[in-house]
This record gives C-alpha cells, sequence and structure tokens, in this order.
C-alpha cells in the first residue's frame, strides 16, 4: 500500500460514504480526531452503526485479555496489567494512563466496546473512576462516589452499556453506613454529569460477589446467604434499562466447591468447579428463562488430573483456563518464593487445549482480575 | 497463431475512446465484467461510455489495471514500489481516480486510494483534516469548540 502522500495538497471533496470507508480502515486515534473536525462527522462516528460496523471489520486487529496482577498492598512493585494476545498468547505490559505511585492502587471495573472502567487512587489521594479508550488514547475522568458514602462497608461496581446503544453505565451499590442493613444503588450514566438515582435496593441485594458479568444491559453478581456462606445462593441481576433488580435462584445439585458466572454465546452461564479424588471435574451451566422459572441446561463437564485449570473468561466460544503454582520460600535450599500461571485456551466442544503463555514471577503474585479487550472507537 | 486478443473500447469524457484487452478490464472491474457476462456490451459495436471519467484519469485506470494483470506473479514489494509511483499525483488527480476507481468497482485500486488517503489523515491535527478534506464549516458552537479544545489539546 502506497505511504506517499500526493504531491500537491488540494483538498479533497469526497462522497460520504468513501470518507466513511476510509474511516474503516484507519486508527481510533486518527477517528478521535476526525470526531472533532465537525458536527457532523462526530454525530456519524459517534453513532451504531458505524460503531457497530467497526465491530466486525477490526476483529482483525486483534483480540486481548487484560490480566491484572499485584504483589500486594505492602509492596513496593504497583500493580501491573498484561495485554495477552487472545490467539497467540504473546504479552506485554499495559502502559495505564495513570501514574500509580507505590502505596497507591487500581482495580478494573469492567471493559466493554473498547473501553476499560478503572477505580484507583494515587498516593494519599481520593479514588478517581476514569474511562479510558487505550487504543485511541482517550480519558474520562469520574468522580467516585464513595467519597459520600460508607467506606468501610462492602460495595460493588459494574459497568456496562445500555442494549444497542454507544451509552455506558456505570452502577455502585454502596452502603450509607455500617450500621445500614440495606444496600442502596447509585448510577452514571455517560450523557450526565454526574451520579443520578440513588434509590434502595430490595433485601436481597447483599453479600455480592466482587466479579459481575453483564450482557445486554444487564448486571449479574453471584450473592452468598447469610445463613450460610459456604455456597452461593442466588444470582442478583440489575437491569440499567428497567433500572430494575431480579434473582435467579441457584439450584441445591448444582453448587460445588467454586463457582463463576460467564458470558457464553449471549447467555448467562455458570461454572462450578468440584475436587475428585484425583484431580478436579468443572461442569457448565446455561441459564435459560423459561416463564417465570429458570432452566439450568449442563452444556458441558471436563474432568483434569492434578492442579486445577480454573476457567476464567470465555473468549470467542472458547474458555480461558487459569492453573497457578504457587511455591513458598525455602531458607535451606536457598529458593525463593515464586508464583507460575499458565494460560490455556480450552474448546469445549473438541476438548482441544492450547497453552496461550506462562508468566512466571518472584514473590506471592495474586490474579486480581481478568477482562476480554479488543479495539474500538466507542466515545468514552 | 493463437487467437487473437479481444479488445473492448472505452469512452471518456472527452469521447477520447480507449482500446483495452477484455480480460484487463474484466479481470478488475466488477461494472465492466458484469456488462460482458449479461451480453450489454456488443463487441462489434459497442463502446463504453464512461461519462464521468477524462481521458488522463482513465488512461491511469488502464495503466493500473494492465500492470497488476500482466505483473500479478511479481513479488509484492516490485508490485508495492510501482504502486506507490503509480499514486505519486497531485490531490486533484487523486480524486479523479477515487471516483472513477469507484465508478468502475475496482476494488483493488479503491483499496489502495483509500490506503493513501488514510496515510494523509494518520496523525494529523483537526485543522489539517479539515484542510485535506475542505471542511470549512464545521458546524460545532463556540461552547463545542472550546469542549474539543479542552477534550483533544493534542490535536490541536
Amino acid at each position: 500500500m502506497s505511504d506517499i502522500a500526493p504531491t500537491k495538497a488540494y483538498p479533497l471533496t469526497l462522497p460520504e460514504e468513501l470518507i466513511f470507508d476510509i474511516f474503516l480502515k484507519s486508527d481510533p486515534k486518527t477517528l478521535v480526531a476526525c470526531r472533532a473536525t465537525n458536527h457532523y462527522w462526530r454525530d456519524k462516528l459517534n453513532a451504531i452503526p458505524f460503531l457497530q460496523e467497526t465491530h466486525s471489520k477490526w476483529k482483525a486487529r486483534g483480540q486481548f485479555i487484560y490480566l491484572h496482577f499485584t504483589l500486594g498492598p505492602f509492596n513496593q512493585r504497583p500493580d501491573w496489567i498484561m495485554k495477552m494476545d487472545a490467539t497467540t498468547g504473546e504479552a506485554m505490559q499495559l502502559a495505564l494512563p495513570v501514574t500509580i505511585n507505590p502505596g497507591g492502587w487500581f482495580r478494573i471495573i469492567g471493559t466493554a466496546n473498547g473501553n476499560v472502567c478503572m477505580r484507583f487512587s494515587s498516593t494519599g489521594k481520593a479514588p478517581q473512576i476514569l474511562i479510558w479508550n487505550p487504543a485511541a488514547n482517550t480519558l474520562r475522568s469520574i468522580r467516585d462516589p464513595t467519597q459520600h458514602f460508607c467506606t468501610m462497608c462492602t460495595f460493588t461496581y459494574a459497568f456496562l452499556y445500555y442494549p444497542g446503544s454507544s451509552k455506558y453505565a456505570i452502577v455502585h451499590i454502596f452502603k450509607r453506613n455500617l450500621g445500614d442493613q440495606d444496600s442502596w444503588l447509585t448510577m452514571f450514566c455517560a450523557e450526565s454529569s454526574d451520579w443520578q438515582y440513588v434509590i434502595p435496593c430490595p433485601k436481597y441485594v447483599k453479600n455480592l460477589d466482587q466479579n459481575c458479568v453483564t450482557s445486554d444491559g444487564v448486571a449479574f453478581w453471584l450473592s452468598w446467604s447469610m445463613h450460610d456462606s459456604t455456597y452461593p445462593s442466588y444470582i442478583v441481576s440489575f437491569s440499567i434499562a428497567n433500572k430494575s433488580f431480579f434473582t435467579i435462584p441457584i439450584p441445591h445439585h448444582i453448587v460445588s466447591h467454586d463457582h463463576r458466572l460467564l458470558i457464553y454465546q449471549d447467555s448467562l452461564c455458570m461454572v462450578s468447579n468440584r475436587d475428585t479424588r484425583d484431580g478436579y471435574e468443572i461442569n457448565m451451566f446455561r441459564i435459560l428463562k423459561n416463564g417465570i422459572h429458570y432452566a439450568w441446561e449442563k452444556i458441558f463437564t471436563f474432568t483434569g488430573i492434578g492442579s486445577l485449570e480454573n476457567p476464567v473468561l470465555i473468549h470467542e466460544e472458547e474458555l480461558i483456563l487459569l492453573k497457578k503454582t504457587h511455591r513458598e520460600r525455602n531458607a535451606l535450599m536457598r529458593r525463593p518464593e515464586t508464583s507460575q500461571f499458565m494460560f490455556l485456551r480450552f474448546d469445549p466442544l473438541s476438548q482441544h487445549k492450547k497453552i496461550l503463555n506462562a508468566p512466571f514471577y518472584l514473590g506471592h503474585v495474586q490474579l486480581i482480575s481478568t477482562h476480554v479487550y479488543s479495539q474500538r472507537c466507542f466515545p468514552v | 497463431m493463437g487467437s487473437p486478443v479481444k479488445k473492448i473500447m472505452l469512452c471518456s469524457s472527452e469521447k477520447e475512446i480507449f482500446s483495452v484487452e477484455e480480460q484487463v478490464m474484466v479481470q478488475h472491474s466488477v461494472i465492466i465484467n458484469n456488462m460482458i457476462e449479461d451480453g450489454s456490451y456488443n463487441h462489434e459495436e459497442s463502446k463504453i461510455p464512461l461519462d464521468c471519467v477524462d481521458s488522463k484519469t482513465l488512461k491511469k485506470v488502464i495503466d493500473y489495471c494492465t500492470h497488476h494483470t500482466h505483473h500479478h506473479n511479481d513479488n509484492q514489494e516490485d508490485l508495492e514500489a510501482w504502486d506507490a509511483q503509480f499514486l505519486n499525483v497531485d490531490s486533484n488527480g487523486l480524486y479523479d481516480l477515487l471516483m472513477a476507481a469507484n465508478y468502475l468497482e475496482i476494488r483493488n485500486l479503491l483499496d489502495l486510494i483509500y490506503g493513501t488517503i488514510k496515510n494523509m489523515i494518520k496523525g494529523k491535527k483537526i485543522d489539517e483534516i479539515r484542510r485535506i478534506f475542505n471542511i470549512k464549516d464545521h458546524g460545532f458552537t463556540p461552547e463545542e469548540e472550546e469542549q474539543n479544545r479542552k477534550e483533544y489539546p493534542h490535536f490541536y
């Protein structure tokens, strides 16, 4: 392809369809600049038809998995994110848009449509929320609502888009004070400038898992009952379009040792891991609404020998499994403490497994969260 | 003796006639391929009128199609060097070529020109992109323009 610019620069007055074909081939940073050149292009480039077209045409630019690692809060090294190619496993450390000093921290609330929603605090500063598009290098800073609510109580966030829209919402579930029996919800919408709709949550909204999955404008959390904290007893969900909660009870015969919600083929699924004599067994269930009830359909089972290969994500209908080996320090043998991770792609239909990457670290490194990321140009 | 090479006649906006190997145009232009396939082109009498393509541009388009038909086995580097030289034209020439490639549906040539325009705007400031695309009225209110300057200071 020619890189040579024309010898003389006269303006190009091109038909719209040709201009938008060129935009589809451009990089996100250029698109952000084009957006700011005129009102008409801004509206068109921010509209769903164009954004959806980039969704299909930009797949070849790669799909990635963000892995958030930590050495713990008392370590000099701040947390870091590895950006791993979901197909080849090639990985590199992601440069964050803000400086996290030792003692500072960040958490990724979620990733969707090429935007990352993260909460962070530099040392000594109040937390902030950022919406960040790493490919376009655009940022939006949002006030963190916990400045006004009980920071000692448990709270959770979710980052999700309205169905068929380029507008996102951040959901925050919190308590107002330590003695508060009930939870409250507040929501930040992309087009507004502040948190809105402080509403009381139903009684069942408590003990929510920090891992949230989202699909079609609905956020889902596993929830543990107050009486039995061994197993999750139901799934709590919140629809940003209806601003309403609902629950999905988890049948007793499904619960196991470890559980995680995932979205598979646009459906809500739960994986449960069970230890066996030689290794483990993993079952994955699809949760389908059937009238006022829910049907739990087992879609596959797989077993393994040795330490658990834990499903942490789904990417293009394949599971991303994590196997972790931690070795304590051994002073006698002069062996330092180490953490070995192994990420694998697993096709549940063919049962084919492929090692993507196996990062190795000195010290007790933990994986905080995993997120699917692909390049998009959704506004922040 | 092999059979004679089939030719077709293309007529530019200045009514200049260009005789081209049929295979060259059929391979590259969706429109001409369709005309030949559905029988709407008569080799004895017809010439294809291209009223919106001037002679200079049509000659360039024919050069492109001919080269890529006869040199498609060349190594990629040589083809890219030839393409780069081929597109070493001013903006007006580029515009005319783009419109002709779009009209004749020559996908490879369109992609080549798209790539060049993409590189023209890559990493450019907002004012430069406005000048390249001849945007005189941006349609933003002063407040919106101010907001853009705050949001994207590096593009100004």
